[in-house]
């Protein structure tokens, strides 16, 4: 029996449940559908996970949807060491985000909706990531960036909830569009969209060139670059990374489970997933490693002076996933994937733990009117200190060693700018932390900034909040110690520490890394120094002499207004891409044609087949001689033409 | 002098229970009060001749005249399935325009055999008269409402213009008659063959009047004039009856007649649909853009629809043959799903069948908006519903049959339409209501919807039965 | 050219036939009009008899004069005003032009085809061709023909419901 059809297949099933009988019947009871649903996957995932363990992997079609000639497409599914990781990771945060959803939308007007959007999105993501072949991937890619959108824009009376679903999803069709175009590429060139075959014959086409917009292009870069086009607009890597803190209009556990655990991730799973494809194109990872490290230090130096709590922490994850696609590059896909699952459980828990103090604060969002929470919330506040010391990488907890096998293996792998990488990861971990600390300090320390009202309304938030809070905190420090690196290993007296990389290597190999121990140790050295630097650095900022920071703001007021404006790359694309279009259309266009652009395309071209539909209309006449005549000229045409030819 | 030999009948065994079951509904007419009573009749016989046609051993009979075999068996699971549709949805609707007359359903079930006839005919004169039988009868379906002008005039212009179009098939087969000596599809390929008369004018000129006809069966342009006003005169039931049931029957006799009487003159056949597939789509979709009235923009879809299934014709493969009868049954399925909605809307002093008049039914009826998203979603091709399935076997059968372009052309013109379909789906969905709407839901109506909303989905997304079902089919062709 | 009398009855036969086209075509009067296809018909029964068509010449009479005729002299008998009908049947210039184009492309593909093709008459040739068809029609019609016989009753009952619907509402 094909157990592992539950995983997807509850969820499915609990959001037809509220769809169709939300509003009527289930009603406020709503989350017990998903949640058992989601529960039970977790179950059969973890089953599933003890399966693998014994080297039971899965690749089979459930059922064929279209068998035309070669053209094959099958629901199928793929259950491997990776697809088991990622599992793993979407149930376990998806499940205690449902819980904790129960909490925090209590009262919501579309309470069952809602909640059967969190189930939809589920359900494709589990399609996403157990997909044996590139059509199904894309199905659960499309489905997870809808619910994304329905989710983003779920107060769509707010305006700018609904702005910001319309953003990602046109900066997401960027992305997508070179995804599908890969994906063409791929059945061209191997007839079949299947991962087994495109991955063992990759081998065989990696030399051949084809010429792309008249360039001569080896064919394996261009289908890493164009699926590589997909992942950073799904994963809002540089230069498609807009959306993504827009996207904190949503409601908070969206927020925890879409844009930071789970969906954002899938451009790194899609990286890893097709490794073979990717390491057979230096350029590709070259251009992977970059962007990854670009966006990663971008984004961690804007968050340094960001005061909405939920901006914050949406650029640290631009910037963690700038890590996870840095790993990647560098040819270390199984770092890359050990700190997507380590980042899964600190970044959803810090995610809950800010809709906690939103919750306290009933919706504020501004750093400079919390302050002194600590002594209201504990539960939130030691929560989130524990997820803050994991991300900035203190040694033991989760975030330390994901990040350190990054780092290291970016130093000593055989990748041409990974000394580069190497460096700005270690600056990005000292930022991090900076960061990281910066937001505690201010959020839960020192005396309330906010209003009377405010003060008086705070309080803990419910049980249904707090607990998944502490469960997620089990998982921010003690995740990574299944890939504890083998030199720390030997020390503490465990033999192959890093079992982590030892599951992973059926799929996605093993790194290469050349160095020393003492380098190694070096390295651990520097990046835990830059972490632990960071923290105090922060401390001296915000808990001691609070004048420093405002005083470097106003000596530095040009980098500060940088930063804080984003390095203006939205302005940038306003002034070069929307204004420019704009622009274009209202003086240079309707100057010309006197009319809009805007009417010329999306109305214009319907108007001229409408146009011509008037005409052809009119030779419906109604009168029984006219039909006759042109059946009957009809015939006569044909006629002539068949024996005349 | 020959012998009186009794033929086989177990083959024609579906045929002679309709027709036994249409005259038990004739009679019951006289015998029961209430028509809902024969409604219900005409479903158990349909439901009945299922069973029967399933039990039908697959044979050739009456000197070849009558073909059973899985080719046939499909069509006619689309024939009783039409029926079954447009009897659901016909039950309230006739009582609302007031002709709830029993005639209605034996009518129903005549024109149904002459279906069954036209799919299973192996002989010219049996398909010629299939074809009569079957069109006689929708004629005076299309004029049932007779207070009715618009109704009048449409059975009127339907009569007229389909002595015309039989008028053409009947000189088709005098001519192929009078060249061959024979009325028998396989005699005529032999003769062809044999003879080596492909490049003979009489054949050619045979095949066009051939053409011609079907064409106006399956309303392809330039044959289709009739088609918008029939739709939009005709009874919404008979409308929804008859741009299922005869446009299935005329690809049936298309098929048999093309691929095996002409088999041997396939490129010049293809030479003569392309042109008319591509008028087809081009006039289907391009003046439905400008309609106001649902069902009259339902009749130029039709129209487009037929074009886009001409292309698995002309694929002229098995594949391209099992895709255009998995085609039909999907476009049952939508097209009536889509009537029923329609028909929904109708009720006593509202017609409910100009476009305007679906503006904000997703606020005031979600239910019944829901289902027509759906229905047009499948008729647009949008996956995964069951009109992409359709479109998507259709066009890759073209393409593997050395179609690309034509396949271009058509996904060009689906595109258009999608402009049309979705705009449904806008006024339904972004506008606010004018008028309070009421709809004459009936447990009958729910059941045809529900049947073809599921089997929409279910087919989108579990296609492989469906296919796999028409290619076993056209297998024993 | 040696006339024999089956030449000549053939001419007048064929004469019958022709002439009263002219009156069914251009007499103002529908009365006449209908008297004179009552000659048309006739006339086109006898040519099949020359055809050795025996079968179809009966049934040109049955049906044709029998049936056809007489319903349309019925409906003549029961239209009012019948007598207004001349004011619509006029033609332009136009038309005429029009329609006799038409008639001059038949007349020529006519000709075309008399002269220049090599007419001959195989069934007279043919042995085994009956002397009366209406017997090996019948033997036909309930062996080879017997499914489309059948058919055809189908066919009739249908129709016979379908104008009764017509005819009974209307009347109603």
């Amino acid at each position: 029996m094909n157990y592992y059809l539950l995983i997807p297949f509850l969820p499915l099933t609990a959001f037809l449940i509220n769809i169709l009988f939300g509003k009527k019947y289930v009603q406020e009871r709503a989350h017990w559908v998903s949640i058992l649903a989601v529960a039970g996957s977790w179950i059969v995932a973890v089953f599933t996970l003890l399966k693998v363990l014994k080297g039971e992997t899965v690749n089979e079609d459930l059922y064929t949807w279209v068998l035309s000639g070669t053209f094959e497409v099958s629901v199928g599914f793929l259950i491997d060491q990776l697809t088991t990781v990622m599992l793993i990771v979407v149930t376990t945060c998806s499940t205690l985000i449902h819980i904790y959803s129960v909490g925090y939308m209590h009262g919501d007007k579309g309470y069952y909706r809602f909640f059967a959007y969190l189930s939809l999105f589920t359900f494709c993501m589990l399609m996403l990531v157990m997909a044996n072949n590139f059509l199904q991937l894309y199905f659960g890619w499309e489905g997870v960036g809808l619910c994304s959108y329905f989710l983003i824009g779920y107060y769509f009376n707010k305006k700018s909830a609904s702005d910001a679903g319309k953003k990602a999803f046109i900066v997401n069709r960027f992305g997508d569009f070179g995804f599908g175009l890969g994906i063409i590429v791929i059945f061209l060139t191997f007839g079949t969209i299947y991962y087994e075959p495109v991955f063992t014959q990759i081998g065989g086409v990696a030399a051949q060139t084809i010429s792309f917009l008249g360039y001569e292009v080896n064919l394996a870069t261009l289908i890493a670059l164009l699926l590589f086009c997909g992942a950073i607009g799904k994963s809002a890597q540089m230069p498609l990374h807009v959306w993504l803190p827009d996207a904190m209009e949503g409601p908070t556990p969206v927020s925890a489970l879409i844009h930071a655990a789970t969906m954002v991730t899938a451009g790194v799973f899609l990286l890893a997933r097709c490794s073979p494809i990717f390491s057979l194109s230096e350029p590709a990872m070259v251009v992977a490693a970059l962007i990854g490290a670009i966006t990663s230090i971008f984004a961690a130096t804007i968050a340094l002076v960001q005061n909405d709590i939920k901006r914050i922490i949406a650029y640290s994850t631009l910037s963690q996933l700038g890590y996870m696609f840095l790993a990647c590059g560098v040819g270390a896909y199984t770092a890359g994937i050990f700190h997507l699952y380590t980042h899964a459980f600190f970044k959803a828990l810090l995610f809950l733990c800010a809709g906690s103090v939103m919750h306290a604060m009933a919706g504020e969002l501004d750093l400079q009117k919390m302050g002194g929470l600590k002594k209201y919330m504990p539960v939130t506040y030691a929560t989130m200190f524990i997820a803050s010391l994991s991300i900035s990488g203190v040694p033991g907890l989760a975030g330390f060693f994901s990040k350190d096998e990054i780092l290291w293996l970016a130093y000593a792998g055989p990748s041409p700018v990974g000394k580069f990488v190497w460096a700005i990861g270690t600056i990005v971990a000292f930022l991090t932390a900076f960061y990281s600390f910066r937001l505690i300090f201010l959020t839960f320390h020192g005396e309330f900034r906010g209003t009377q009202k405010q003060e008086h309304h705070l309080h803990e938030s419910p049980k249904s909040m707090t607990v998944p809070l502490m469960l997620l905190t089990i998982g921010a420090v003690a995740s990574g110690w299944v890939g504890i690196p083998n030199l720390l290993g030997e020390v503490i007296g465990i033999e192959h520490s890093n079992w982590f990389s030892g599951f992973m290597n059926p799929v996605l190999g093993h790194p290469e890394a050349h160095g020393t121990h003492a380098e190694e140790w070096m390295l651990m050295g520097i990046s835990v120094l830059a972490g632990l630097g960071g923290i105090g650095l922060a401390a001296v900022f915000y808990l001691g002499r609070r004048s420093i920071p405002v005083l470097l703001a106003q000596k530095f007021g040009f980098i500060y207004r940088i930063l804080w404006n984003k390095y203006y790359v939205d302005e940038l694309y306003s002034h070069t891409i929307v204004r420019p279009t704009l622009w274009i259309s209202q003086n240079i266009l309707m100057g010309i044609t006197d009319a809009k652009i805007i009417e010329l395309i999306v109305n214009g071209v319907p108007r001229a087949i409408g146009g011509v539909s008037q005409h052809l209309r009119k030779v419906q006449t109604g009168l029984l001689q006219h039909y006759a005549a042109i059946m009957a000229t009809g015939a006569l045409i044909i006629g002539a033409w068949i024996l005349l030819r | 002098m020959p012998e009186f030999v009794m033929p086989d009948l177990a083959p024609v065994m579906p045929e002679i229970v309709m027709t036994i079951l249409a005259l038990v509904t004739l009679i019951a007419d006289i015998i029961f009060k209430r028509k809902e009573t024969l409604a219900i009749l005409s479903i158990a016989s349909v439901v009945l001749v299922f069973f029967v046609l399933f039990g039908t051993p697959f044979k050739t009979t009456f000197n070849g005249m009558f073909i059973a075999d899985g080719y046939s068996l499909f069509f006619k699971l689309i024939f009783l399935l039409n029926v079954v549709l447009t009897v659901l949805i016909s039950m309230r609707y006739l009582v609302i325009e007031r002709v709830n007359f029993g005639e209605y359903y034996s009518l129903i079930l005549f024109a149904t055999l002459g279906m069954m006839l036209m799919a299973s005919a192996g002989d010219l004169i049996v398909l010629y008269l299939g074809l009569e039988l079957m069109a006689l009868s929708t004629y005076i379906l299309a004029g049932f409402i007779t207070y009715d002008m618009k109704s009048n005039e449409a059975a009127m212009k339907y009569f007229l213009l389909g002595a015309f179009a039989s008028a053409f098939l009947l000189y088709g087969i005098s001519m192929i008659y009078g060249l061959t000596g024979t009325t028998d599809l396989n005699a005529i390929s032999e003769y062809i063959i044999l003879n080596g008369l492909t490049a003979n004018p009489v054949v050619m000129l045979s095949m066009i009047l051939f053409a011609v006809a079907f064409s106006f069966k399956i309303a392809a342009v330039p044959f289709h004039m009739w088609a918008p006003d029939a739709y939009e005169g005709a009874p919404t039931s008979v409308t929804a009856f008859m741009s299922v049931g005869p446009k299935a029957a005329g690809f049936a006799v298309l098929g048999r007649v093309f691929l095996i009487a002409f088999g041997s003159v396939r490129m010049d056949w293809s030479a003569v649909l392309i042109p008319i597939a591509i008028l087809t789509m081009g006039v289907g979709n391009i003046v439905a853009l400008s309609q106001t009235n649902i069902k009259r923009m339902l009749a130029y879809s039709s129209i487009a629809h037929a074009g886009y299934a001409l292309l698995g014709i002309i694929a002229g493969t098995g594949e391209g043959l099992a895709s255009v009868m998995n085609y039909l049954l999907i476009y049952a399925f939508m097209n009536i799903g889509a009537f029923a909605v329609i028909i929904m809307l109708r009720t006593e002093g509202f017609k409910g069948d100009t476009i305007t008049d679906y503006e904000g039914l997703a606020k005031s009826h979600p239910l019944a908006a829901a289902l027509m998203l759906v229905f047009m979603f499948s008729l647009t091709g949008i996956p995964p519903t069951a009109g992409f399935m359709g479109k998507l076997y259709i066009f890759m059968s073209a393409v593997y049959a050395g179609y690309t372009w034509l396949v271009v052309v058509a996904v060009i013109f689906s595109a258009i339409s999608a402009y049309f379909y979705l705009r449904i789906v806008m006024y339904m969905y972004m506008r606010e209501p004018k008028e309070s709407v009421s709809l004459a839901a009936t447990p009958a109506l729910g059941i045809a919807l529900a049947i073809t909303a599921a089997a929409v989905i279910i087919i989108g997304v579990l296609p492989s039965a469906v296919v796999s079902f028409a290619r076993a089919a056209v297998a024993g062709f | 050219m040696n006339i024999e009398l089956k030449e000549i009855v053939f001419l007048c036969v064929a004469i019958m036939t022709i002439l009263p086209c002219f009156i069914v075509a251009f007499s103002r009067n529908i009365l006449h009009s209908a008297f004179a296809l009552f000659f048309t018909f006739l006339g086109t029964a006898g040519l099949y008899f020359f055809l050795d068509a025996d079968f179809l010449a009966v049934v040109q009479v049955i049906i044709y004069i029998g049936g056809v005729l007489v319903l349309l002299l019925f409906a003549i008998l029961l239209t009012r005003n019948i007598e207004d009908i001349k004011t619509t049947n006029s033609l332009s210039i136009k038309h005429s032009v029009l329609a006799g184009i038409v008639s001059l492309i038949i007349i020529g593909g006519l000709l075309y085809s008399y002269i220049s093709n090599r007419w001959v008459f195989p069934l007279r040739e043919n042995p085994d061709y009956p002397y009366f068809t209406i017997k090996e029609l019948g033997d036909l019609l309930l062996t080879k023909y017997l499914l489309p016989f059948e058919v055809v009753s189908i066919l009739l009952l249908a129709v016979l419901i379908g104008s009764l619907v017509i005819a009974n509402r209307s009347v109603r």
